[in-house]
């Protein structure tokens, strides 16, 4: 008897989770829940745990840990999480210079790594893994959609980035479809709050207008700092520096900013809505971009796991590679290299009642790939 | 490099120079009349700032802020002293400093316990913000408030 209500358990469940595959499924998730860069973890755990717990899909064990934006403290917890907790699948790293510290090595040890943010030019190209599948795009994609919007009305454009992987790719990114006149191009230091200096040189460039790529506590320091300084030119960048996990505390000053993304809250798509409108209901605020990635990286091993066993690694990768779920960004493909190909917009930063958020106002480019993919080869 | 730059970045420098200066001048006077280490003097400036954030995030007042700032970082003072660094003028200054160390991760841990781990973010009031017009090169301004 008691043989018999266990099978049918067993039964229930599976048709429940609603997939061939019902068997336990453990994801490592590594991100930044502390410090100035905590915004960003916390929008991309919050994300990724709503879509799975949408799904109902009991089996999925999410593991989520603090790297409190340290490469360092990424890599312990990486091995640990690949040694004694033996995850099939590992995410969430939202910085790349934590990316390039785990991603290598546990690609190298057959683990299957999805980024929900982190897209270094280093593993789009010669250095990309059929283990490694970036969901959200290649770091450059984003500040190359804004010099290509840029071109409209500027022609010399003061840029800034934090001087690490995904800075420099941005700065790179941005050049490759900018046709203008540089005014100045300056990195500075990763995490930093103070920018006086910064906004003096902008000052004295002569520039019409000023591209930053600062993503979470540096860009709201910034912002402030830069609408105080009454230097008022006009600000552009990729969403990381205006997006909503920014917005509320920069404030006003970040009003009229144009930002591109792949993503905007009100891209019109079914999975879109029920993702905001879930998002909004579970965590009461609006999401972010981070936390619209992170969702539809969930997604996608979702709709894997319902086609292979996570435990035969080339089935499951062939898998996720077809992509084939509702991603909230409308049109998602893989390009060759396993990033995606896909569109990107222009937002501005609109007053919507009381909430400062973005509104799509133009498409910058439609099905962009980015430039490392002839470099692959797997 | 124009003259206006230079003006400007020396005022830059300067400003960061004397926030420094204020913040290290307090842990060399204890150590220099004393003669006591305190690692977590800087611990004390974390308490302010919270304290006033979070007073002026609730209140919407920026000088209810400051007066909390104040209050909360002399209370916690006081409150190391009495129970910590009172016992540890006679002895050694290595025990000084593993107890100041000591304290330096409670007062970290104990900030992030009471006000999660989420940067909270302080407007400047009304008063200090905007620029200054700075008559040496004609153009500069200078933000005063920081």
């Amino acid at each position: 008897m008691r043989k018999l209500l266990a099978a049918s358990l067993l039964a229930l469940s599976a048709s429940v989770a609603g997939n061939a595959f019902a068997e336990p499924i453990k994801i490592g998730m590594i991100t930044t829940l502390s410090g100035g860069g905590a915004g960003l973890g916390i929008d991309a755990r919050d994300g990724f745990m709503l879509a799975i717990e949408q799904s109902g899909n009991k089996e999925i064990d999410v593991v989520v840990e603090d790297d409190a934006q340290k490469p360092e403290l990424a890599v312990q917890i990486a091995d640990k999480m690949i040694q004694s907790d033996k995850v099939d699948l590992m995410t969430g790293i939202i910085w790349s210079n934590l990316a390039m510290a785990v991603v290598p090595s546990a690609t190298a040890q057959d683990v299957i790594y999805l980024s929900v943010n982190a897209g270094p030019s280093a593993l789009a190209g010669a250095g990309c893994s059929p283990s490694y599948f970036n969901v959200a795009y290649q770091n450059d994609n984003f500040h190359e959609a804004m010099g290509e919007a840029a071109n409209k009305d500027y022609k010399k454009t003061f840029i800034m980035a934090p001087n690490y992987p995904a800075g420099k790719d941005s700065l790179t990114g941005f050049k490759r479809f900018y046709k203008g006149e540089l005014a100045g191009e300056v990195y500075t230091k990763l995490g930093q709050t103070d920018y006086a200096a910064e906004i003096a040189q902008i000052r004295a460039s002569g520039a019409d207008s000023v591209f930053i790529f600062l993503p979470g506590g540096m860009g709201i320091a910034f912002t402030k700092q830069y609408a105080q300084s009454g230097v008022g030119l006009p600000l552009l960048g990729p969403a990381f520096s205006f997006s909503q996990d920014v917005l509320p505390a920069i404030g006003d000053a970040a009003l009229g900013v144009k930002n591109t993304a792949s993503w905007a809250y009100d891209l019109d798509n079914e999975a879109n809505k029920a993702f905001v409108e879930g998002f909004r209901e579970a965590y009461g605020r609006l999401p972010s971009v981070y936390a619209a990635q992170a969702y539809d990286t969930a997604n996608l091993i979702l709709s894997a796991a319902g086609k292979a066993s996570v435990k035969d690694k080339e089935a499951f990768r062939a898998a996720l590679k077809e992509a084939d779920f509702d991603s909230v960004r409308g049109k998602f493909s893989f390009n060759t290299n396993n990033h995606p190909i896909q569109d990107f917009y222009v937002r501005e930063v609109v007053k919507d009642g009381d909430t400062l958020t973005n509104k799509i106002v133009a498409t910058a480019f439609t099905d962009h790939k980015d430039a490392y993919a002839a470099e692959c080869k797997m | 490099m124009s003259l206006t730059l230079f003006i400007e970045q020396i005022l830059n420098g300067l400003q960061f120079g004397v926030m420094l200066f204020l913040m290290a001048a307090g842990l060399t006077l204890i150590f220099g009349v004393m003669g006591l280490i305190n690692l977590a003097h800087g611990s004390l400036f974390m308490v302010g700032a919270f304290a006033c954030a979070a007073v002026a995030a609730a209140t919407g007042s920026f000088w209810l802020g400051l007066i909390a700032s104040l209050a909360a970082a002399a209370a916690a003072g006081a409150l190391v002293e009495i129970l910590v660094i009172r016992r540890l003028y006679e002895r050694d200054h290595l025990d000084q400093v593993l107890a100041t160390f000591a304290l330096i991760l409670i007062f970290s841990e104990g900030t992030r316990w009471v006000f999660g781990s989420f940067p909270l973010y302080l407007d400047i009031p009304q008063l200090l913000s905007g620029a200054v017009h700075l008559p040496a090169a004609r153009s500069t301004q200078y933000t005063v408030s920081r």
